[in-house]
């Protein structure tokens, strides 16, 4: 590492003796920038084209700059075109900057640094502050969705401040992580839900190697680059903006009432005449999921000051976001502040800050989880109308014939309430030593202090009267400091550009986490506070306490050489050190280079007058994948009892356990056409990851699977995107973005001679669903072929492997087979956004195609086995010998009608109207009277039209994506099984911004 | 030139933060411990921790060690229907369970997990070199985890026959040699009973003699003998011999108590009957772990502070069978009845083919279904007398195996037995066993070393007099889960599945 380091600072020694350029025939040039509609734009870059010299302009847009008459400059600004303007002996030069929208020119934020998207030699989708402005977006994780090639976004649950499955070019590890790796403000992360959207100024998705190779160890799955906002010098901006919306579940199903519910038990295949009586139809009918489900709402505020001199600039925002679930008593709110300074302290030195600080309260409630495990949403479907809201002591009212209770339980007897503080904050100091040579140094925190409190009600239900209650408490604290220093180097000379960087990053985390418990409370003490209720609780558990810590020490080089923006060269070395593996295995590192050939800029194109801009790139890299790979998992570790300090071994871990590593290559094309209008973006890949973490579920050890660097992984996708600016002249405009990707995703080799584990996507009272297998996809459905029901018995057939069709009881396990993968063949979405005067239509759709569900909730609701209420499906269920139907006959106590079979496999394609939003701007003129710079109003419509085969009520599922085991996490993808509904949300909105 | 001092000053801060950076990289945890390949790292209070914990897994694990041994030796045989909604449960049960059945695949991979930390303990305390492990206690030690590990291969051979024999912690160097020393091909029945025998005859050697302790959890050459006489009497070619011996050796050691309802009431526990019982101190105290298998059975709830015995929904497993309770009757045998089985009234909770649910048995052996306080006894003297009983007949000597039989009816207030034949004599042995041990996980390994599985269960009749079962022959053997197959290619399925 050493050697390396220093003959990277020789080179740049040596670059730095050899540029010295002398400027002849220097005139003094003024002028300001402003934007199209002629405000001025304070702190523009202007650079002397050739050069490294340049200026930025000041508060009113104003710029002097001494240069050569027959020179060139160049205006950049983030968020705007890049305009270089021959000087031609002017001595004014006034400059309207237009705003980048998804021109090529933009400035696109990538890892430790920026580059202009004509420059960019990888695969970076980009998504930008406007892309999240009036959308009801709480996790800017959703924010991806349907926006970024590439990135497919699922929610595990439609439940307020719940997580998200995203995979960027698909899934390269079977047990490791396969989420990306977040950078905010430069402090990589795994977590960004603290975090509030509307202070994101621009969200970069890293995909391909040599984009995202410069984050090594941790940046296999993609690397969300996230910058926020900064303050403009001079123009002061107080923003204010709010919205409030209602929820309702985009679909709802349909349940027997008591009547029907009363023929399907008292038929003599259920449970016979008298199972239940007239009186209980009369007393109870209750459309439980009516019940359960109710109107929920989400509102915002945010209050946003930005602005400076040309030596400070700061953004100041405070943001409040409070959702309130469609099922009791799930909510989320989350209070935000933050603050982002910086200084230019003279002329070598600015310090810059950027801080945030806040507050997330939730209540939990389980879904995706059977009845038998408290899952609301089964519970729901499957309590019977006659089940009563309570009994006459007031107790939850219970199904008798199951024992299990109504709904109630999981929303009134149970609280789970998560508290999570967050802090992060980074400070730094840009040092120019010599024009070229920039060091910058960084340091930053993220510490999170997390509470958890779950209290069972001790009357409610007979689990807690039966515990006496019970209150359990987690408290942890996690500080993560990380240092950065990285020296910049950057040098032009005649055509050729160079720019460089090399440098050091450490990064630490402690973890620690302190559990108590208690339980028998005394009645009458069930409505104190949870503190309260633990201190009079006459049973305390023991209480015990987890450390966790980890280390990653890297350096990092990178070099892009283009010449006269024509050719195209990076090359990026990372190396890591991580604390997660033995130190014989601890070292990794990374390469990658890529080149890209702008053919419009060939002399021979200057004719062609339709192609604005094209280009070509090529890109080879490598990275790995840390990610989900517990701190200690190398080693063989022993549990020990906190109650009496005995020994327990826990786990078995082979010593050379290491990274999973990532091979990628890319090539892509960007083209623009028509005059700037039409805009062109495809990607191919073929990414191949080895060395693959399989937990192997292992037969006779003493823990059921071992994580193990055994098996091969690939990924081949192809990434198409369109932008088109339909109509442009006149009072109406209408653009178009159309985004679609595909990858196919296969499982090369699982390792050590195993082809084949159906090990995943338990189905409670059935078997497993899901199986991972030697050259398909993760989340192959494996099953039965169900193939009707039969006339004469009612039984659900079966197809075996010599193609007959058999009832359950004759088949073998060896009839099942590969039945369907749940990922989708491609991923698509499209904005169309409309403006006529002041009016502007935004219509986003986005959708998935080619996936299937496994539709658990059917195996509850036309099990047609037990006393658990079923859908109204079950009305057409076989009865009489000669009935045909799809739903075969009750059968008491009994799975052979409903095995994992393709009976339940549904197409999970869908089409959705993500947001539909009617946005008004008043006229500036009027509002300048009243002292405003700008106001809107919009009313909005999120997930209103979902079109789709899918029998349950939303095809975003994701039962397993928030499993704890990364492995049923990975593979048990596509699996419903009562997952908390999406929501419908209608929304209106307003903005306004203070001049 | 401030610059350039700042630049000097910055160089050496990166160079001195990047050779200062592997310590930061060197983490360990706090909160568990390290299993060391050293042969030093194991102190004399590490051994003591490391078989505290061994205890502490086997009781623990109640779902192998109690509930199924319970499922598999009365809800297979013919003491016990199934009950609840369970199918894993319910295909056993009426033997249309398959390879995919999910209990016998549970118990495939929690009695390797037993055995495979019993084989970690053998080899960590065997090799300890610290000097205060004082050599009889360390020789104990590794006996106690010897024994443990015979005692679950007794229950693997009997349950699914030809099963691999892993007797070393599997070698972790790297990857492939964690692969290849764990996945491992089946053994033949025989050289897996010389395994046990093998493991009985070292934890005999090394363990305390009977009564050394008072808990009935801790290993004395109490439970070896125990397990010796079973495994003699069950292997392929028993040894009768051994098996008269072993029980010699017990029965003057041990005596029953007075009431039969004293072994079921938690105030006797560790009695002088009891020969291997894992204690259970409930949730709240002592060691904090508890028996939750009561509490699939049936339900006692506490209404407004009263505990009030409910019935119904899926808490009934193991049903008491028609076959069962007549045979009870038949006898007179009140005592052991009513200790192992209540009726309530259960109308409008759940319908049953086999009983109607206004008078529907509760298996209540175990009388606590929330605390988790009911001890469960793996041997206590009557499985011994009767055993011995069955060693008398085989010798021939129906009387002295008829007196052994009176002396376990004395003490419920029944009269005595006389056989006029050996196969008399088996039936009064068996049916007695029956009655003694209804609900402790015995019946169905009754059959099997006896002989009699198939044409008992195929006898067996509802509450109405239709025959139950058609099981076929090569259902004694348990299918080897297929998951187990998926993932260990050297598994071969057992014949006919």
């Amino acid at each position: 590492m050493h050697v390396m380091k220093q003959k990277f600072l020789a080179f740049l020694a040596l670059l730095m003796a050899v540029t010295s350029l002398s400027i002849a025939q220097n005139i003094s040039v003024h002028g300001t920038v402003s934007d199209t509609l002629g405000n001025g734009l304070p702190g523009v870059t202007i650079r002397l084209v050739g050069t490294n010299s340049g200026t930025t302009t000041d508060v009113k847009g104003a710029f002097n700059i001494n240069a050569p008459g027959n020179a060139s400059l160049e205006f950049s600004f983030i968020g705007y075109k890049t305009q270089t303007v021959a000087i031609g002996g002017r001595e004014n030069i006034v400059v309207h900057l237009g705003s980048a929208g998804t021109d090529l020119n933009q400035v696109v934020v990538v890892g430790y640094g920026t580059q202009k998207k004509k420059d960019l030699t990888g695969a970076v989708s980009v998504v930008t502050a406007a892309d999240i402005a009036n959308r009801p977006i709480v996790n800017a994780g959703e924010a991806l969705q349907g926006k970024a090639a590439g990135v497919q976004v699922t929610s595990n649950s439609g439940k307020p401040g719940a997580g998200l499955s995203i995979r960027v070019r698909g899934s390269s590890s079977i047990s490791a992580g396969n989420d990306p790796l977040y950078v905010v403000d430069g402090i990589p992360m795994t977590d960004i839900s603290s975090y509030n959207p509307a202070d994101f100024e621009s969200i970069s998705v890293l995909k391909d190697a040599a984009s995202s190779a410069i984050y090594g160890t941790r940046a296999a799955n993609g690397v969300v680059v996230i910058t926020t906002k900064k303050g403009t010098p001079g123009k002061s901006k107080v923003e204010f903006s709010t919205y409030y919306g209602t929820t309702t579940p985009t679909k709802m199903l349909h349940v027997l009432d008591a009547q029907q519910y009363q023929a399907y038990m008292n038929d003599t295949k259920a449970y016979g005449p008298g199972a239940i009586t007239d009186s209980m139809v009369a007393a109870n009918n209750i459309n439980w999921p009516d019940e359960v489900f109710r109107h929920g709402n989400q509102q915002n505020y945010h209050v946003g000051v930005s602005g400076g001199t040309e030596k400070t600039q700061h953004y100041i925002s405070l943001d409040y976001n409070a959702q309130t679930g469609m099922i009791r008593p799930s909510k989320f709110d989350r209070l935000t502040g933050r603050v982002n300074l910086s200084h230019q302290v003279n002329k070598w030195l600015t310090v810059s800050t950027a801080t945030i600080l806040s507050r997330t309260h939730d209540n939990d409630i389980t879904d995706n989880q059977g009845v038998a495990k408290g899952g609301v949403v089964l519970s729901a479907l499957g309590t019977p109308p006659t089940t009563p809201r309570y009994t006459p002591e007031g107790y939850i009212g219970k199904n008798t014939y199951s024992g299990w209770e109504n709904p109630l339980g999981a929303i009134e007897a149970n609280k789970t309430r998560n508290l999570t503080d967050r802090l992060v904050s980074n400070i730094g100091a840009d040092i120019k030593f010599y024009k070229d040579l920039t060091f910058s140094s960084r340091f930053g925190i993220d510490y999170t202090n997390f509470r958890g409190t779950f209290f069972l009600d001790p009357f409610l239900t007979e689990y807690g009267r039966n515990q006496g209650g019970s209150l359990t408490a987690n408290t942890s604290t996690q500080l993560v400091w990380l240092s950065e220093q990285t020296l910049n180097y950057k040098h032009a000379w005649g055509k050729n550009n160079l720019s460089a960087l090399a440098g050091w990053t450490a990064q630490e985390s402690h973890w620690q986490q302190t559990s108590i418990s208690a339980s028998r409370l005394p009645v009458q003490d069930r409505f104190k506070t949870w503190d309260a209720m633990f201190m009079l609780a006459t049973v305390k558990g023991t209480p015990y306490t987890s450390v966790d810590d980890w280390a990653l020490v890297s350096y990092l080089g990178r070099i892009n050489y283009d010449y006269d923006g024509k050719y195209l060269f990076q090359a990026n070395l990372r190396s890591d050190n991580s604390s997660k593996f033995s130190a014989a295995h601890r070292t990794a590192t990374f390469p990658s280079f890529s080149a890209g050939w702008r053919i419009s800029q060939e002399a021979f194109m200057q004719d062609i007058r339709f192609i604005n801009d094209l280009k070509v790139r090529a890109g080879w890299g490598q990275n790995g994948n840390q990610e989900g790979i517990g701190s200690y998992a190398y080693l063989s570790l022993n549990n020990i009892n906190a109650n009496n300090g005995s020994t327990s071994y826990a786990t078995v871990a082979p010593n050379d356990l290491r990274w999973e590593t990532s091979t990628q290559t890319n090539f892509g094309v960007d083209a623009t056409f028509l005059d700037n209008r039409l805009s062109f973006t495809a990607d191919v890949y073929w990414k191949k990851t080895k060395n693959v973490l399989v937990n192997v579920p292992l037969s006779g050890e003493i823990v059921g699977s071992v994580l193990l660097n055994m098996g091969s992984m690939q990924n081949i996708g192809q990434e198409f995107v369109v932008s088109s600016k339909n109509i442009v002249n006149g009072d109406f405009k209408w653009n178009t973005d159309l985004n679609i990707s595909f990858n196919k995703n296969k499982v090369l080799n699982i390792g050590n001679g195993i082809s084949f584990m159906n090990s995943f996507g338990g189905i409670y009272e059935r078997t497993n669903s899901i199986a991972l297998v030697q050259g398909y996809g993760l989340g192959e459905f494996y099953g039965y072929v169900a193939t009707g029901v039969d006339p004469e018995t009612g039984m659900q057939l079966y197809k075996t492997k010599e193609g007959k069709t058999v009832p359950y009881a004759a088949t073998k396990p060896s009839d099942r087979q590969l039945i369907g993968s749940a990922q989708p063949k491609f991923v698509y979405g499209m904005t169309n956004t409309f403006s006529y005067k002041n009016f502007d239509l935004t219509v986003f759709l986005q959708g998935s195609q080619g996936n299937k569900i496994f539709n658990g909730l059917r195996i509850e609701t036309e099990g047609l086995k037990d006393s658990r209420n079923q859908s109204t499906a079950v009305l057409h269920r076989w009865q009489n010998p000669g009935d045909r139907t799809d739903i075969p006959r009750t059968l008491l106590n009994n799975d052979d009608n409903s095995q994992v079979s393709t009976r339940f496999l549904e197409d999970g394609s869908y089409l959705r109207f993500k947001t539909i939003t009617l946005n008004y701007h008043f006229n500036s003129g009027l509002l300048n009277k009243i002292g405003l710079g700008a106001a809107s109003v919009y009313v909005s419509a999120q997930n209103l039209i979902t079109i789709t085969g899918y029998k349950g009520f939303d095809p975003e599922v994701n039962t397993y994506g928030t499993n704890s085991d990364n492995t049923q996490r990975n593979t048990s993808l596509g699996i419903d099984y009562g997952a908390y509904p999406q929501a419908k949300v209608f929304l209106a909105g307003l903005n306004i911004t203070l001049k | 030139m401030k610059r350039i001092a700042l630049y000097s000053v910055i160089t050496a801060g990166i160079a001195i933060a990047g050779s200062s950076c592997t310590k930061v990289l060197d983490k360990y945890p706090q909160t568990q411990t390290v299993r060391s390949d050293s042969a030093s790292a194991i102190s004399a209070t590490d051994a003591e921790n490391i078989i505290l914990g061994l205890y502490q897994d086997y009781k623990s694990q109640v779902e192998f060690n109690v509930l199924d041994r319970i499922t598999n030796g009365d809800v297979l045989s013919d003491n016990a229907y199934a009950g609840g909604d369970n199918t894993a449960n319910i295909t056993l049960d009426n033997f249309t369970f398959n390879s995919l059945n999910g209990n016998l695949n549970r118990d495939y991979a929690d009695a390797y997990v037993l055995i495979g930390k019993a084989n970690i303990a053998i080899q960590d305390v065997g090799r300890s070199t610290d000097p205060s492990l004082v050599a009889a206690r360390k020789a104990e030690i590794v006996g106690d985890a010897k024994f443990l590990r015979a005692f679950t291969y007794f229950d693997l051979v009997r349950l699914f026959g030809r099963v691999p024999l892993k007797l070393k912690p599997s070698n972790n160097s790297s990857a492939d040699s964690l692969l290849a020393s764990s996945l491992v091909a089946q053994s033949s029945v025989d050289s897996i009973y010389q395994q046990i025998l093998q493991d009985l005859w070292d934890a005999k050697a090394s363990v305390p003699r009977i009564g050394a302790y008072s808990s009935k959890y801790t290993i004395t050459q109490g439970p070896v003998f125990a397990t010796l006489a079973k495994v003699y009497a069950t292997m392929p070619t028993p040894n009768w011999d051994s098996v008269g011996y072993y029980c010699d050796q017990l029965i003057p050691n041990y005596s029953l108590l007075t009431d039969y309802t004293f072994l079921w009431d938690n105030a006797h526990k560790n009695s002088s009957e009891a020969i291997w019982e894992f204690t259970y101190d409930g949730w709240n105290e002592g060691d904090k772990i508890g028996n939750w298998a009561p509490s699939q059975f049936w339900a006692l709830e506490n209404r407004n502070g009263v505990p009030t015995m409910v019935s119904g929904g899926w808490k009934r497993f193991e049903t008491p069978s028609n076959d069962l309770v007549s045979l009870f009757r038949a006898d007179g045998d009140s005592v052991r009845l009513h200790a192992s089985i209540t009726f309530l009234d259960s109308t409008n909770t759940f319908t049953d083919t086999y009983w109607s649910t206004a008078h529907y048995p509760y298996a209540t052996k175990y009388n606590d279904p929330n605390n988790g306080i009911n001890d469960f006894y793996l041997y206590r003297l009557p499985d011994i007398l009767l055993l011995k009983a069955e060693q008398l007949v085989k010798k021939g000597d129906l009387n002295g195996a008829m007196a052994l039989v009176t002396q376990v009816r004395a003490r419920v207030k029944l009269g005595p037995k006389t056989a006029a034949s050996p196969d008399q004599a088996e039936q009064i042995i068996a049916n007695e066993r029956r009655q003694e041990f209804a609900f402790e996980g015995h019946r169905w390994f009754d059959l099997l070393r006896t002989g009699k599985a198939i044409q008992t269960m195929n006898a067996v009749k509802d509450g109405k007099g239709n025959i139950l079962y058609n099981v076929a022959d090569y259902r004694v053997i348990m299918p080897i889960p297929q998951q187990q197959i998926d993932l260990n290619p050297k598994l071969v399925q057992t014949d006919n599945y």
